[in-house]
């Protein structure tokens, strides 16, 4: 080892303790982009199997009834390689020891397991015998929450009759990694069932004989750019059996909310770490501009026996590399960790037969590399200084420093006012401009990543406040399977329990505009309605227009129109004609791309007697009221799903509780890291600048706390003021955020209560005086004396 | 001296510092000759550009106008990167504050300059002739200050330049010390054919060198010469 090298070591073990800071900063950057990334490949890497091993279908067709045969046709269609047809329906199921019924999908599967499109794994039990017809097996995780196993019966309405079923086994499919009840966006595994029941059982039971209303298939391989327009070819040679929706895989439920999951996780993963990684280089820079300071003599002498710049210069790039090489490789093992705590989190929300956090080298080597980079990155200033240094210039003691007078001494009554120690450290800040302004970035940054917490928190309570108290105000939605008359409105009106009701007709249709489509629905409500308030993006009110369309901004914005606009409504349902519907306002809408208009007015324009599709209402809560209520209900013909509002909220914010809470812990930790690895640094580096001066201070006879308090109050003033400006940029990026979150099924509003201000301001000023315990060790430790004959 | 060639050749050479908006003239065309084989003392004023004249010489700065030669080629054209090929090979540095690496020990700070020179000596060697062979791994805060400086002689002679540079090398020591410094130099001087220059503001030590360079307000006032130099031992304090 060379004498140059073993300096280097000699120069790190002196600052050990300010590298290891930075390391920390850098490991904090590196730990969440391996970890993110890890969880995001290992995401993509068990769907990968589970969609292959389970065949999970490219596109999925939803129809009225359809004859077995003419769908087998459509295996002719180009670029189809198979085609598979099914019957699925959407029950209640009576469970003993719950009020409620519980809606349930179902879903034929061939009487004798064969490898078909969309295949299930069986978890617990087995696939369908030969002995009883009525044998059904369960999605695992329905059947883990409702207490179901192999063995035991349960009893359901399927197409209007009560019947008894026998659970054989439990099982997990491709196609519902994730599930939620309609129209809910949690979940909530025991509030909405899947279950699979035999061909044969299904075509008895529901009049299906040769007949599916639905079709799955695969596409051959080079097909697969063209899945759109194969599934408008299938959909129109369709159309005469009732299509009610084609989508491609993209546009499926479960698999469109993996692939956003997913997108997001790679997104945050090269987005949050910049925010380290930054402050880490910047706080280095620091370092190094002061190590170059501290050692001109050092290196004027080098360059005096001959030592070139490119010698020096790789000489202090190692030292930097060091705290780089160390970050990294902390940042990979946190990044290991972090992934395992994420994936783990994952196997709460989405079902993989096997879903485990892997080490992925090549992740860990980008970490690495990136880390260095940062690290390099951080010496440039100090390089530079090195570079610039003539040895003659370097050797010669350091010109004191311009000492002239701050801006703030021009404030005669302000200045005047401060105590001498005050004073002296105004000037201090202001007169070292760099150093002052990346500790504030620094603080910035810190606090932006604590507002990113709390907002995370502060917007999800928004969002469940706003949908559950503000939008729907109604305890229970009844939806039906088919569109019933008005009178079935009124008959649940009448119902016991009941002590307001509002109709609702849902109309499945396609918009159009020029050349932009989406599908959706238009919901008619109730005008001056009590149980449905839509709002505008400001959260006010907006009352209901007697004709015309309330559309929500994102779904303008997608069909390119603006209020006042047209906007063509192609049914889905029934007669398919394009009704010309004028959009009257914009609205926010937190879950889906909601378009009200007036019950009435819908129903006139559809031009038939007024029908309805969901029933929303308002429940007494006596319990006496809500069990007779109950009981009406399962009897109820015709009724599809029953959902419970207060239960979502519940569900919603037991979610909350469980992934939020410690998502902003590990954030708040990882801003301490940022806060703590630059005030120490910082500090670090005012001392060894200050020996002397602090020295006289102390012969002066200064007790070391009034020493140390310079320290704090000079931490005080950059962090509060850093602080004061991450609140509205952390606000700014927790904007940025929740607009990367938007999908067609949810948006976030932005929000952060005042009091969520005061708290990443207090968690701030804890974390200064938290790292003054270490800044007064420090101090404790220095020679002063020696300090005071030291020749710089 | 007559006999010797001469080394480095410095004509007409002129050093502006800018301090501000003062532009201050230090060096006001100096011309001197260094010849092989000499031991040069520079004497003059504080401020009058000892210094500033030694760090032409030695190839840390460059001059503002004028040319300095080193063996018939002009140094004083060099680049950044020609000049610090000059200094690794030609020119040995011993500074009034040592300058050593705090934390290198001294086998390790004569090591700094042995490992980029073309034929050097081994450090623990140079350290021996400084009379520092009991203290090879001691580091510099363990070393008194004549230690220190005999350990950055060791540092410069270690690549055997041709040239030494000494700035005030004894102007921290006391008498004792400085004694066996001036011994060290001699010695180097007269055994190994180094050509010695050195600031010094010591009258004393006149009587040591070949010639002294006397410098008064950036220009050589005179140089005078002493045909019989004396041992440092015998210098009359």
């Amino acid at each position: 080892m060379g004498a140059l090298d073993r300096k280097l070591l000699r120069d790190i073990g002196q600052s050990w303790h300010m590298l290891l800071a930075i390391s920390a900063i850098i490991a904090a950057g590196i730990g969440c982009f391996v970890g993110m990334m890890s969880a995001a490949q290992n995401l993509e890497y068990a769907r990968s199997n589970y969609y292959s091993s389970c065949r999970l279908a490219d596109f999925w067709i939803d129809l009225k009834k359809a004859p077995v045969q003419e769908v087998k046709r459509l295996t002719a269609v180009r670029g189809i390689s198979e085609i598979q047809e099914r019957i699925q329906f959407r029950v209640l199921l009576d469970l003993p020891g719950t009020e409620k019924p519980i809606g349930t999908m179902v879903i034929s599967l061939p009487d004798e397991a064969e490898s078909i499109i969309n295949n299930i794994i069986i978890r617990t039990g087995t696939y369908f015998t030969h002995g009883r017809a009525n044998e059904v097996i369960i999605a695992e995780k329905f059947a883990h929450a409702r207490n179901i196993k192999p063995g035991d019966s349960i009893s359901a309405i399927l197409n209007n009759q009560r019947k008894e079923l026998i659970v054989v086994g439990t099982a997990i499919s491709a196609e519902f990694v994730y599930m939620v009840s309609p129209g809910s966006m949690i979940d909530d595994p025991g509030t909405y069932g899947l279950m699979y029941i035999k061909q044969s059982f299904a075509e008895d039971t529901f009049g299906f004989h040769g007949a599916c209303n639905s079709v799955v298939g695969l596409l051959a391989p080079e097909a697969q750019q063209e899945v759109e327009s194969i599934v408008n070819t299938l959909s129109d040679r369709l159309e005469s059996y009732g299509v009610f929706m084609g989508v491609p895989r993209s546009e499926q439920f479960s698999p469109m909310v993996l692939d956003a999951e997913m997108t997001q996780l790679k997104n945050i993963a090269f987005i949050f770490p910049s925010f380290f990684l930054v402050v880490a280089a910047l706080v280095l820079n620091v370092l190094m501009v002061r190590l170059a300071e501290q050692q001109r003599t050092v290196i004027g002498t080098l360059k005096a026996i001959g030592y070139g710049n490119k010698a020096l210069m790789f000489h202090f790039l190692k030292f930097a590399a060091t705290a780089g090489f160390a970050g990294g490789i902390l940042g990979c093992f946190l990044g290991y960790w972090l992934g395992a705590a994420i994936t783990k989190m994952y196997m709460e929300y989405f079902t993989f037969p096997q879903l485990s956090n892997i080490f992925y080298p090549l992740l860990s080597l980008a970490g690495m590399f990136v880390s260095i980079v940062f690290s390099m990155l951080g010496t440039l200033k100090g390089v530079r200084h090195i570079m610039q240094m003539e040895p003659a210039e370097a050797m010669r003691e350091a010109a004191p420093q311009v000492g002239g007078a701050v801006f703030l001494e021009k404030i005669h009554l302000f200045w005047q006012n401060l105590d001498a120690q005050w004073q002296m450290i105004l000037r201090g800040l202001l007169r070292n401009k760099g150093r002052t302004a990346v500790a504030v970035f620094s603080a910035v940054m810190g606090s932006s990543i604590v507002v990113l917490a709390f907002g995370a928190v502060d917007s999800m309570d928004e969002m469940i406040h706003l949908q559950f108290e503000r939008v729907l105000r109604s305890d229970y939605h009844l939806t039906f399977q088919n569109e019933m008359s008005h009178a079935a409105f009124d008959e649940i009106r009448r119902l016991p329990g009941i002590v307001h009701a509002e109709p609702v007709v849902i109309l499945p249709c396609t918009f159009q505009v020029g050349n932009h489509s989406k599908r959706g629905a238009i919901m008619g409500i109730t005008g001056n309605g009590e149980l449905t308030c839509p709002l505008d993006e400001n959260g006010d009110a907006v009352s209901l227009p007697a004709t015309g369309l309330l559309m929500t901004d994102r779904l303008m914005e997608r069909l390119g129109i603006s209020a006042g606009d047209f906007v063509d409504v192609l049914p889905v349902k029934g007669e398919r004609s394009i009704h010309k519907l004028p959009v009257v306002q914009g609205i926010s809408s937190m879950l889906g791309l909601v378009v009200y208009a007036d019950y009435n007015w819908l129903n006139a324009v559809l031009g038939r007697e007024k029908v309805v599709s969901e029933v929303r209402v308002l429940a007494a809560h006596s319990a006496a009221g809500k069990r007779a209520f109950m009981e009406r209900v399962r009897a109820m013909p015709g009724l599809e799903t029953l959902t419970d509002l207060g239960e979502q909220k519940q569900a919603l914010n037991r979610q909350m509780d469980r992934a939020m809470r410690s998502s902003v812990l590990i954030m708040i930790l990882f801003a301490a890291v940022i806060f703590f690895g630059a005030i120490l640094n910082g500090t670090m580096v005012a001392i060894s600048e200050r020996r002397r001066e602090m020295a006289t201070f102390r012969t002066m006879g200064y007790f070391e706390n009034e020493v140390a308090r310079l320290f704090l109050r000079e931490n005080l003033v950059t962090n509060v003021i850093g602080t004061l400006i991450g609140l509205p940029i952390g606000y700014w990026i927790l904007t940025l955020t929740m607009q990367a979150f938007v999908t067609d099924a949810y948006s976030f509003p932005a929000k952060l209560k005042p009091v969520s201000y005061v708290y990443t301001m207090a968690c701030a000023v804890l974390f200064v005086f938290m790292s003054q315990v270490i800044v007064r060790r420090t101090l404790r430790k220095q020679n002063w004396v020696e300090a005071l004959s030291l020749k710089e | 001296m007559s006999t010797s060639h001469v080394l480095m050749k410095l004509e007409n050479v002129h050093r502006t510092f800018q301090v501000g908006e003062v532009a201050v003239h230090v060096l006001r065309g100096v011309d001197l000759d260094v010849y092989a084989g000499e031991l040069l003392l520079i004497q003059g004023e504080s401020g009058s550009g000892k210094t500033t004249l030694m760090n032409m010489i030695g190839g840390i700065d460059q001059p503002s106008q004028g040319t300095i030669s080193f063996e018939g080629e002009e140094i004083s054209k060099f680049g950044d990167r020609r000049l610090t090929q000059f200094r690794r090979d030609q020119v040995g540095f011993v500074f009034q504050f040592y300058n050593l690496v705090p934390t290198l020990s001294a086998l390790e700070n004569v090591a700094t300059a042995t490992e980029i020179a073309e034929n050097p000596m081994d450090p623990a060697e140079a350290l021996d002739l400084v009379g520092l062979s009991e203290r090879l791994n001691h580091f510099p805060s363990q070393l008194s200050g004549g230690e220190q400086q005999r350990v950055a002689m060791a540092r410069a002679i270690a690549k055997r330049p041709k040239l030494m540079l000494c700035d005030e090398p004894t102007g921290s020591l006391d008498r004792e010390n400085t004694t066996k410094i001036l011994e060290l130099l001699q010695k180097i001087n007269q055994e190994t054919d180094t050509t010695v220059v050195m600031i010094t503001h010591a009258q004393t030590m006149r009587q040591m060198a070949n010639r002294i360079a006397i410098i008064g307000d950036g220009v050589i006032d005179r140089v005078i010469l002493n045909e019989n130099p004396v041992p440092a031992r015998e210098l009359v304090w």
